[in-house]
């Protein structure tokens, strides 16, 4: 690749300052880029996710609207105050995150470890809620076969728990990451992305909470 | 002799003068939606009808919201960064 290219470019005369054209630059340090690799990459899983969840809130719409009775007769209704609880945890996580998050800016490598640990027991807080609340409405015969009510109930809630507990698992990365005293690009980006795709998990929750269980 | 560019933008405007009066002549068969949607729905005060251009309109406006979301987030983390480096 070398023997392919002009001596002349690649070596510039002595006393000539190199153009900025082709390059080299004037030997201030590169400028960060506005938005990081990372970023443009979990924007795009999101929005991603998003056209998968509107797909499964499209069907809901349809199945919910054309039903005569909402829950059918003979099915249990939907635990509120568990979940309203349930809610609250998972509030408090973004809270723990966003803690997270202001402590990476800081370089507060301590602080970040316990925020992003207590962001994932709250997480995991909110999975076992959910999973010992599906146990009680199974033993009442809510399953995903019995009602068109269970199906989507199960599917919405339960793709949202799988997204949940992916996200559990990220943070505990990033908490492992994250023990040091040493901060680097790449752990602070790890922690970024996993901020980001946090707050996108508790939003969708906050979009299915009111159309599943207040609705 | 005329340019090439303005010879590209002539046939594109051409291109797409063309395709709004396809678009504006089949405004009626547009309307009427997908030939399977007009059949099963019926009436527009049906419950099924009214479910269904609802689920329709919400998965139909996502990816715009999306789209716009993301570009207005760009647009604005750019402008920033300029305004960062130029106060600098």
């Amino acid at each position: 690749m070398d023997a392919a290219m002009p001596r002349q470019a690649a070596r510039p005369r002595e006393g000539s300052s190199p153009s900025p054209r082709f390059g080299g630059g004037s030997g201030a340090p590169p400028r960060p880029p506005a938005v990081t690799n990372a970023r443009v990459a979990i924007v795009m899983l999101i929005a991603a996710e998003t056209m998968f969840f509107t797909g499964l809130l499209g069907a809901y719409v349809v199945l919910r609207g054309t039903a005569v009775a909402w829950p059918p007769p003979g099915q249990p209704r939907l635990p509120l105050a568990v979940t309203w609880a349930n809610t609250a945890v998972l509030a408090l996580s973004c809270w723990t995150m966003t803690r997270a998050w202001r402590a990476l800016h800081r370089k507060d490598a301590r602080l970040l470890v316990v925020s992003l640990t207590q962001t994932a027991v709250l997480g995991s807080a909110f999975l076992a809620v959910q999973g010992t609340e599906w146990v009680r409405l199974i033993g009442h015969g809510l399953t995903l076969t019995a009602s068109l009510y269970g199906a989507t109930f199960y599917t919405l809630i339960g793709v949202h728990g799988l997204h949940v507990a992916a996200a559990v698992a990220w943070l505990v990365a990033a908490a492992a990451l994250s023990r040091g005293s040493r901060f680097t690009l790449r752990r602070a980006a790890s922690v970024d992305v996993c901020a980001i795709y946090w707050y996108f998990v508790c939003g969708l929750w906050a979009v299915l909470f009111p159309l599943v269980y207040l609705s | 002799m005329i340019p090439r560019g303005v010879r590209g933008a002539a046939r594109a405007a051409a291109a797409a003068a063309v395709a709004a009066c396809l678009a504006a002549g089949a405004g009626p068969a547009l309307a009427q939606g997908c030939a399977m949607c007009g059949t099963a729905v019926g009436e527009a005060a049906d419950p099924l009808a009214r479910s269904i251009s609802a689920s329709v309109l919400f998965m139909v406006s996502m990816p715009f919201v999306l789209f716009v979301s993301v570009a207005g987030w760009l647009v604005a983390r750019h402008r920033s960064a300029r305004k960062e480096e130029s106060s600098r």
